[in-house]
């Protein structure tokens, strides 16, 4: 939410324990286009898909993340805006810990 | 070097600007309405395949030429792909996004409105063909721009460059077809062709 006008940017954000980076991307309602794109992109380069894995996190946005991120866009009720998008991601953080940790899991099933 | 013409729905302006980049279309004259109609993605593309980055062929520099369709979000194509080359480190001077939408004019947005958004092709399909002719010379000149731009490179450079690249996963041949009319492209063997196959849903 602090990256303006980050729309299609791949963010790196670390590694985690497995040593495997973790990276972030935000593109509006272009999911679809997006997984094709990246598909496409390991098949041009050749890149294994184990080497490359895209979890889509935004299914489970709600009402209060998707008013969260439309009020940060405005300058007067931002800070609205980050206590609604906070709000949202308290009401699905199970549910992305889940995501996360069935990811870790097959993760670390892999040969 | 890959280049990767991109448009709206990739179904009639980056098609249009590979074919021509390829040899497939003439640069001299404007093609009649068949010889766009035969062009394998000409007015193909629909909603459920736009990001997909398609391989046409590859031209008489040994550059890849691809295309896609990127909706209204030409720059959320061009940083994704370009934030994935950087996780991969794969250079910038590797690939080229070459934007056509400047050169489509109303009628070919209108005509492929028609015939890819509500499906009328028997309506929508000459319409965008007729636009696509008066927009001809405009394509033309951009591709004449890109492959000024891109041909600099020396020959032997991109076989060495095409050399190094790992071979596809499919063994489709390097172009969609020979060019129409026994005209030649100036094209020559794929080396380690760098293609892949797109499988339709279902299909």
């Amino acid at each position: 939410m602090n990256i303006r006008d980050g729309e299609g940017n791949v963010v790196s954000l670390g590694s985690d324990e497995q040593g495997d980076k973790i990276y972030a991307l935000s593109v509006k309602g272009e999911r679809g286009m997006v997984h094709r794109l990246v598909e496409s992109f390991q098949s041009i380069y050749n890149i294994p898909e184990d080497e490359l894995n895209l979890v889509d996190s935004g299914v489970r946005d709600n009402l209060y993340l998707l008013a969260g991120r439309l009020l940060c866009g405005s300058r007067f009720l931002a800070p609205l805006g980050y206590s609604l998008a906070a709000a949202g991601i308290k009401k699905i953080y199970g549910r992305l810990a889940e995501l996360v940790h069935d990811v870790k899991t097959v993760r670390s099933n892999l040969p | 070097m890959k280049i990767i013409y991109h448009c709206y729905g990739g179904a009639h302006s980056s098609v249009t600007a590979a074919a021509i980049h390829l040899g497939l279309l003439p640069v001299d004259h404007v093609p009649e309405k068949q010889e766009f109609w035969q062009l394998p993605l000409f007015d193909r593309q629909d909603a459920d395949e736009h990001g997909h980055i398609y391989f046409m062929g590859i031209d008489e520099f040994g550059h890849e030429i691809y295309l896609t369709a990127r909706r209204s979000r030409p720059l959320v194509l061009e940083k994704v792909f370009a934030g994935l080359a950087g996780i991969f480190d794969i250079p910038q001077d590797d690939y080229l996004f070459v934007n056509v939408m400047e050169k489509v004019n109303l009628t070919m947005k209108f005509g492929g409105f028609i015939s890819r958004r509500w499906g009328f092709i028997r309506f929508g399909r000459p319409i965008v063909t007729m636009g696509t002719q008066a927009a001809y010379f405009r394509v033309v000149e951009l591709v004449r721009k890109i492959k000024d731009q891109v041909g600099k490179d020396s020959e032997k450079d991109s076989v060495l460059q095409r050399q190094q690249t790992a071979s596809g996963r499919a063994g489709r041949s390097h172009t969609y077809r020979t060019p129409a009319r026994g005209e030649s492209t100036g094209q020559k063997p794929a080396v380690g062709p760098a293609v892949f196959e797109y499988k339709r849903r279902g299909g």
